[in-house]
């Protein structure tokens, strides 16, 4: 199944991410930041193609802000 | 010296009472030294008048006196006829009146009887005299000279009574001379009278007791009637009066030491009837009642402000302990939090550097793995055994991916702990603070490093 990539303005916000998807049962790898992807933070986020929406919509009310999705 | 948080916050409480007691004792002073001073004007000034009206009394009396033996019958009887005689009813006027001297002189001014015995037949010289004579009552303060004196027998009166001390040679008197005048109202002769005021007590002892002083006469610049008493308790009388109160022109007002006491004075001239300055009053209340006021209250006020710093360190002493504890105690949970932190600190550091190098294993680890893969399938091409290499290549590969796998976990945790270890470095100064403050409270409350 193709995972997407969610990016973020720094590991910092990325490792808030972490703990906001686990905290909401959505299930996120961080992985190296994939060349294609143009951010500051080193780090991504990688969730399965189906959680996409249930993860922003987490993300959201957490207060996260979110850098871009990659595809 | 450092000072403790027990020492500083005792001293500050100590500190505030004593100045709050000093300010208050010294307005007090001041306050005080202003109404007292009001109330001592006050005092000696009423008291002075008071002086000025029993010697007013005084001299009424006099006047009285000499008045009723002068339209006294047989006194006029008497200085009709020359009469010797005279000289039994003039004594017991005298003494009934209490006057010292009481003298008829017929119209040429020459003495008829003299109620203290005194030589007859001379001619009285008093400038008193020859007013009565000439028709005019006179009520007076003078001074008694010496040739006046002596023929009434009261030269004694004036001598001074302290020993070494040579005594004036004039009196002060107050007297009154009155004309006597026959049936036909012509001035046959004069009666003159009066009081030796020189060592005669009443009037100053009248005064001082009535208000609450001493009073005193001083004539030629000595005192030669008080109620002012010497240091062994003897009246103090044929002494010079001191600087400030000599030759009073104008009524003085202040401080001055006679019989080695300071006395609050006011001194007021004592004047003739021709307005001429003869002798002076003196009133005074001692200083020391006014200070004596003053040094009591002042040394009440120390005395409640020492109770005050006591009461306050009763109450103050548990408190201050009490936070001197906390503070301790407060000192000691950071202290011992720091020393947690530090440990986090060094074990986040180390771990750190664990993973930087796992990473490095890895990455060669894979490193070796793509060249195992990429060597097995060269050489299954050049010897033919290609299912036995093939296979190995297929599982370097996977093991190569699974490697890349793994090595994107280690940089994820490599770069998480890159992020930790810059925090940690904040982390780090912040424990440094916590440190300090730790000591700093130490200091605070032990006064020492």
């Amino acid at each position: 199944m193709a995972d997407v990539v969610l990016f973020f303005s720094s590991n910092a916000e990325t490792m808030i991410a972490t703990k906001a998807l686990k905290d909401g049962g959505i299930m996120a790898k961080m992985i190296p930041k994939p060349a294609q992807v143009n951010a500051p933070a080193n780090l991504a986020l990688s969730v399965d193609v189906s959680a996409e929406s249930s993860a922003l919509a987490v993300l959201g009310k957490a207060n996260v802000a979110l850098g871009g999705v990659y595809k | 010296m450092k000072l403790g948080l027990r020492t500083k916050l005792l001293g500050t409480l100590i500190g505030a009472i004593v100045i709050s007691s000093g300010i208050s004792a010294i307005a007090a002073r001041s306050t005080m030294a202003t109404d007292l001073n009001k109330l001592a004007a006050q005092q000696v000034a009423s008291g002075s008048t008071g002086f000025a009206g029993y010697w007013d009394a005084k001299r009424d009396l006099v006047k009285l006196l000499v008045g009723q033996a002068a339209i006294n019958e047989t006194i006029k009887r008497g200085t009709s006829a020359h009469a010797r005689s005279l000289d039994a009813t003039l004594t017991a006027i005298a003494h009934q009146g209490g006057l010292s001297f009481l003298t008829v002189v017929d119209a040429h001014g020459v003495v008829i009887a003299r109620a203290t015995g005194g030589r007859p037949g001379v001619k009285l010289n008093s400038p008193f005299v020859q007013r009565a004579l000439s028709g005019e009552t006179v009520s007076t303060a003078a001074t008694i000279p010496h040739d006046e004196l002596e023929p009434e027998l009261l030269e004694p009166q004036i001598e001074s009574t302290t020993p070494g001390r040579e005594g004036l040679v004039e009196g002060l008197g107050i007297v009154s001379a009155l004309p006597i005048s026959d049936a036909n109202e012509r001035t046959i002769g004069a009666v003159y009278g009066g009081i030796v005021v020189d060592h005669y007590y009443d009037i100053v002892d009248e005064a001082a007791h009535a208000l609450g002083g001493k009073a005193a006469v001083v004539f030629h610049n000595e005192l030669i009637s008080s109620s002012i008493t010497r240091p062994d308790g003897r009246r103090l009388v044929d002494d010079s009066a001191a600087a400030a109160v000599q030759d009073v022109k104008q009524p003085y007002y202040g401080i001055d030491t006679e019989g080695g006491v300071e006395y609050l004075v006011r001194v007021e001239p004592i004047l003739d009837d021709q307005m001429h300055v003869i002798a002076s009053r003196w009133f005074g209340v001692p200083l020391a009642t006014f200070t004596a006021i003053q040094a009591h209250t002042i040394t009440s006020l120390l005395l409640w402000g020492l109770l005050g710093i006591l009461i306050g360190l009763l109450i103050a002493v548990p408190v201050v302990e009490r936070i001197g504890r906390q503070l301790i105690a407060r000192s000691r949970q950071v202290r011992a939090s720091a020393k947690e932190l530090s440990v986090v600190i060094v074990g986040s550091e180390v771990s750190g550097d664990h993973v930087a190098q796992t990473r490095d294993a890895v990455e060669r680890q894979g490193e070796l793995l793509m060249q195992a893969a990429t060597e097995a399938d060269a050489e299954t091409a050049s010897s033919g055994n290609v299912l036995t290499a093939k296979g190995v290549a297929e599982k370097l590969l996977a093991a190569s991916v699974l490697n890349q796998e793994i090595q994107g976990d280690i940089i994820v945790i490599d770069t998480l702990a890159t992020e930790m270890a810059e925090r940690t470095q904040h982390a780090v100064a912040r424990v440094g603070e916590l440190n300090e403050v730790a000591k700093g409270l130490d200091e605070l409350v032990t006064g020492s490093k």
